[in-house]
């Protein structure tokens, strides 16, 4: 995630990027951590911090990186932009600009799944911003009514755009889960093993018909809320402070503490953002003669497909 | 055929639907035990369940929102908004999530928002809306407009088999007013217009309750026998353009009648279609008759002012011919 983001940052500076450009820098942990504990079945709305989930469901680097460019090849074929993608193949559903829609949408696929008496769970990802908007209470008391399988994933990331959480909630969401009738739980949000165990045992609950889990994974936005915020509001301390926690160097210390090849992964990995940037760019640019195609659907609905969750550590 | 009331007849699409299909649910405020608020889906939870005929909490946007969810994981929700005007709660997921999802993603979303609709029994300024354009105006969700008990029907089972979003405006004040012949079974209308009655010297067209309005006001005896056709436009969108520019160029004048408020209604973009690709067949200005940009007043005569009557299209339509 962290290397795919970086060469987008650089295709952004470079200019082949369009629009503004959205990064989960630091974030990381969160969304690879809950969606390596989804199975394929598992059906997830991403939002705009998340784009590991992307990756462990089966989505390409190439893909991502044309989506970012507007180009054909990119998920939405230049309909839409940066991280506002979902692979309907994947089991996956893009996110709107408006936040906390998304934690409806889930609750509804959960609904269909308990309706239908399929074991099968719902999870999606939101900002503490998200907290403050009505959609936020009517998923959350929806899930509670229904005893829902579904997951919400709160990333505290202190800040919504120049706003910090003390202007966005008198008490902190997680606190409001007992209130609708289910678990509540903070996770540190850039330890990637606890994410993957807290939502792993959040499916566990939502699979025995335990209803939904708010999971509030504390973390830290490192990056401006997109690339021309410069994040001057923020106190340089915060940043630093939450620097030393960085998700991925924990993880490293760990994989080295097993014996993992490190640098051996980080080449590989290098190896192929580096190629995947080159075949991106090498798609093109979509028809402008295509732009008015699509708005509806001329054959069959077809529902979301399975996710690949290549490396989901998921065991059922 | 069984003669059926235009509530009747909804009744019998979704129960049909129901029966048909084990995809199809239902999701509203009161539809379940209480059979909805005008008992629409009166006695359907004895037959289908509770699951099936689901009482929501009362948030229109987790109504709409959470059947976008189970509609792109293979379900054929339709939501009924207890009145057309609370939609504006649940707007944002129509207009953004619904409307958008298959241009941006190829992912489909069947889902019908039946919205109960229209003025003319003192609802007042929140039970009284006619809020098609508003999703007019949104790309990605299909409108449709019934004025008989058969196109009701029809209408219904089109919209719950369409892969799209469609939001059904059905008028409440027809739900027991009008009534007709009505085929068994399911069948589908198209989403295309229809001639409610021919004509040659005139066209009004309208949709919905108005439908009603045009045709009392076109009978013959009332405009010295003058030959006044009433376009039943059906569907908004897709707006049968054919079918509008067809009867324009057969009759000449044209009365485009909304009950909803004028500014940027229905009407107003039949009216720049015939400006746009009509003009040449005109003998005439273009006419309208719609509400005034108003909220819909709640006391009997003030509310009277407002709507379009038998009257105003009559006369109208006396000046165009005139004209």
């Amino acid at each position: 995630m962290r290397g795919i983001e970086e060469r987008a940052m650089s295709l952004y500076r470079q200019g082949k990027v369009p629009g503004s450009f959205y990064d989960g820098f630091g974030q990381e942990a969160i969304s690879a951590g809950a969606a390596f504990a989804m199975a394929p079945e598992d059906r997830l709305c991403i939002l705009h911090r998340d784009l590991a989930a992307h990756i462990v469901r089966g989505v390409s680097p190439t893909r991502i990186l044309a989506q970012y460019m507007g180009r054909s090849g990119g998920l939405t074929r230049g309909r839409d932009g940066n991280v506002h993608f979902g692979d309907r193949h994947l089991g996956c559903v893009g996110m709107v600009s408006m936040l906390p829609d998304m934690l409806l949408v889930a609750t509804g696929m959960a609904m269909a799944f308990k309706l239908r008496g399929e074991r099968r769970c719902a999870l999606t990802w939101f900002g503490d911003g998200s907290t403050s908007r009505g959609d936020f209470h009517e998923a959350m008391n929806w899930a509670g009514v229904q005893k829902l399988p579904v997951v919400f994933v709160l990333e505290n990331n202190q800040y919504a755009y120049s706003t910090p959480v003390d202007k966005q909630f008198a008490v902190d969401p997680v606190e409001h889960a007992a209130a609708y009738g289910f678990v509540g739980l903070t996770v540190d949000g850039n330890d990637v093993e606890a994410m993957f165990e807290a939502t792993h045992d959040a499916r566990e609950r939502a699979l025995a018909g335990e209803g939904a889990t708010l999971i509030e994974a504390v973390t830290m936005r490192m990056h401006g809320h997109a690339a021309h915020d410069d994040m001057k509001y923020v106190p340089t301390e915060l940043v630093e402070e939450w620097r030393r926690r960085d998700p991925i160097d924990r993880q490293e210390e760990r994989l080295r503490a097993a014996g993992v090849d490190v640098d051996a992964l980080r080449a590989s990995v290098a190896a192929e953002l580096d190629a995947a940037v080159e075949e991106a760019l090498t798609s093109p640019m979509p028809d402008p003669e295509s732009a008015t195609e699509g708005v509806f659907c001329a054959g069959e609905a077809e529902p979301l497909g399975d996710g690949q969750a290549p490396w989901s550590g998921f065991k059922s | 055929m069984t003669v059926l009331t235009y509530l009747q007849a909804i009744s019998s699409a979704l129960r049909d639907e129901l029966r048909a299909d084990e995809r199809v649910l239902m999701m509203g405020e009161d539809i379940g035990v209480f059979g909805g608020a005008f008992k629409v889906t009166d006695g359907f939870i004895d037959e289908f369940g509770a699951d099936r005929v689901m009482d929501t909490p009362l948030a229109e946007s987790a109504i709409i929102g959470c059947a976008i969810g189970a509609a792109v994981v293979g379900m054929r929700p339709v939501c009924e908004m207890q009145f057309s005007d609370f939609i504006s709660c649940g707007f944002d997921q129509l207009v953004n999530v619904a409307g958008k999802m298959h241009y941006r993603q190829g992912l489909a979303v069947p889902l019908v928002v039946r919205l109960p609709s229209g003025g003319g029994f003192s609802g007042g300024p929140f039970h009284s809306q006619n809020p098609e354009a508003w999703f007019m105006h949104s790309p990605g969700i299909k409108i449709v407009a019934p004025s008989t008990a058969e196109d009701a029907k029809g209408l219904l089972h089109t919209a719950i088999h369409d892969p799209n979003p469609v939001c059904f405006m059905e008028h409440k004040h027809l739900y027991r007013r009008v009534k007709g012949e009505v085929p068994e079974g399911v069948y589908e209308t198209p989403f295309t217009a229809r001639v409610a009655r021919a004509g040659s010297d005139l066209v009004v067209v309208t949709y919905g309750a108005m439908v009603h309005v045009a045709l009392e006001a076109a009978a013959s005896e009332s405009l010295d026998g003058a030959s006044v056709e009433v376009l039943d436009l059906r569907s908004l969108v897709p707006l049968d353009v054919d079918a509008i520019l067809d009867s324009v160029a057969r009759c000449s004048k044209v009365v485009i009648v909304d009950e909803a408020n004028a500014t940027c209604a229905a009407g107003a973009q039949v009216a720049a279609v015939i400006a746009e690709r009509g003009f040449e067949d005109l003998d005439g200005p273009v006419v309208r008759v719609a509400a005034p940009d108003v909220p819909i007043p709640f006391s009997p005569p003030l509310e009277q002012a407002v709507l379009p009557s038998v009257e105003r299209v009559r006369e109208a339509c006396r000046e165009l011919l005139e004209y």
